[in-house]
C-alpha cells in the first residue's frame, strides 16, 4: 500500500531525506568524523616527545671541544685532529670525550675505569678528555686530587659542548675517530672493556 | 563608548609589544624550551641541571645576537623538534593553527543553513493534497468517524 511505502515513511520522519540522500546533519557529523579521525592519525604518526637518551650524534663529525681545564692547561680537540692528517693511519689518536660531574655518582663509580683508559690505554693511540656538566673548577680538583686521574677536564663555559653532544645528564661518554667522526656514545658509566671495544684502529 | 572599549580590548588582546630586554628575551624562549630531561616542563620551570644549562646557553645565545628562531633551530636540532613548545605553521603541525577556525567557520556556516532551512515555506510539515485525499479516503472507510 502507497501509505505505508517508502516515501511515505522517509517523509515522515524529520532527520530523513525523501530521496534517499544524506541530510545536512548527516553531512556534517561524517566531516566532524573525518576532522576527528584526521587528528587522531597527526597524533599517533607525529614526532612524539623523547626524553630519553639521544645518540643521533653517532655518525656526525665531531662539535668543537675546546677550552681550559681545571689546572690551567688549554685543549683543544681540533689540535690533535689536524695531527691526525700528517702521521699513519696506525698512530692517529682517537679521543674519548667524557662529560661528567664531581656531584654525579656514577661519574664517581665509572672514574677508576677511565683512570685504567688513560694509564693502559689500548692498541691505538687514545687521548681522554673531560667536560665538566654543571661544575665548578674547584669541585673538579677536589675530585681528581680524592679520586686520582690525570687528563685535561674543561671547566667553566661548556653549556655550548654539553648542548652539542645532545647530552642529557653526567655520565656520558662520546668516542671520536682519528678522522674526526663521533663513532660512539656511551650513556651512563663506562668501564675499560667497553671503551676498548669502541676504540677500534 | 562601546567602540571605544571594543577598540581598546581588541588593541589590549592583539598588540604585541614584544620582549623589551635581552633578560626578558631570554626568559621568554626559556619558556617555550621544553627541558629534554622533563616530561613537558619547559627549561624555565625546571630544576633538572640540563635546563639549567640550556638557561644559561640561552642567555648567551641572546647576548650574541642570535634570533629567537635560529636559538630555537640549536635546541630542536640536538633534542628534536618536541622540545619546541611553539608549534611550527608549517607541515602537519601547522594544523593546529588552522583547525580550530574551520571548525568555527564551518559550525557557524552550518548553523547558519540550519536557520536558513527552518525558515524557508514549504519545508515544514503542511499537508500536501495527497495527504490530505488519504485521510479522506480512510475517514470514509471508517465508519463511526465524523469527516
Amino acid at each position: 500500500m502507497s501509505e505505508t511505502g517508502p516515501d511515505a515513511r522517509a517523509e515522515g520522519r524529520p532527520d530523513g531525506a525523501p530521496d534517499g540522500r544524506p541530510t545536512a546533519v548527516q553531512i556534517a557529523a561524517a566531516v566532524v568524523g573525518i576532522v576527528v579521525l584526521g587528528f587522531v592519525v597527526l597524533l599517533a604518526t607525529r614526532d612524539v616527545q623523547r626524553n630519553g637518551p639521544n645518540t643521533d650524534i653517532v655518525g656526525q663529525s665531531v662539535p668543537p671541544v675546546a677550552g681550559v681545564s681545571y689546572d690551567g692547561t688549554r685543549f683543544d680537540i681540533d689540535d690533535i685532529l689536524r695531527a691526525n692528517r700528517e702521521v699513519a693511519r696506525a698512530d692517529q689518536t682517537w679521543v674519548v670525550v667524557n662529560f661528567f660531574a664531581s656531584w654525579c655518582v656514577p661519574c664517581r663509580v665509572e672514574h677508576p675505569e677511565l683512570i685504567r683508559f688513560d694509564t693502559e690505554g689500548t692498541s691505538c693511540p687514545t687521548r681522554l678528555v673531560g667536560v665538566t656538566f654543571q661544575d665548578q673548577a674547584e669541585n673538579v680538583a677536589s675530585f681528581f686530587d680524592e679520586l686520582g686521574g690525570d687528563w685535561p677536564v674543561l671547566v667553566g663555559d661548556t653549556a655550548s659542548m654539553v648542548i652539542d653532544f645532545s647530552v642529557l645528564t653526567a655520565p656520558e661518554t662520546v668516542v671520536v675517530a682519528p678522522s674526526g667522526l663521533v663513532t660512539a656514545k656511551i650513556i651512563g658509566e663506562t668501564s675499560y672493556d667497553q671503551l676498548a671495544e669502541a676504540v677500534q684502529c | 563608548m562601546v567602540v571605544v572599549a571594543v577598540v581598546a580590548l581588541g588593541y589590549g588582546a592583539t598588540a604585541d609589544r614584544g620582549p623589551e630586554t635581552d633578560a626578558e628575551r631570554a626568559a621568554e624562549l626559556a619558556a617555550t624550551i621544553a627541558c629534554p630531561q622533563c616530561s613537558g616542563q619547559p627549561v624555565s620551570e625546571s630544576n633538572a641541571p640540563i635546563a639549567e644549562v640550556i638557561r644559561t646557553e640561552i642567555k648567551q645565545q641572546v647576548d650574541a645576537g642570535l634570533t629567537d628562531a635560529e636559538i630555537r633551530a640549536v635546541y630542536v636540532a640536538r633534542y628534536g623538534e618536541w622540545v619546541d613548545l611553539t608549534p611550527s605553521s608549517r607541515g602537519l603541525t601547522g594544523v593546529v593553527w588552522v583547525a580550530p577556525f574551520l571548525v568555527i567557520g564551518a559550525g557557524v556556516g552550518a548553523l547558519a543553513l540550519a536557520f536558513a532551512r527552518w525558515r524557508m515555506p514549504g519545508t515544514t510539515s503542511r499537508a500536501t493534497p495527497e495527504d490530505i485525499a488519504i485521510v479522506e479516503a480512510a475517514r470514509r472507510q471508517a465508519p463511526g468517524i465524523e469527516p
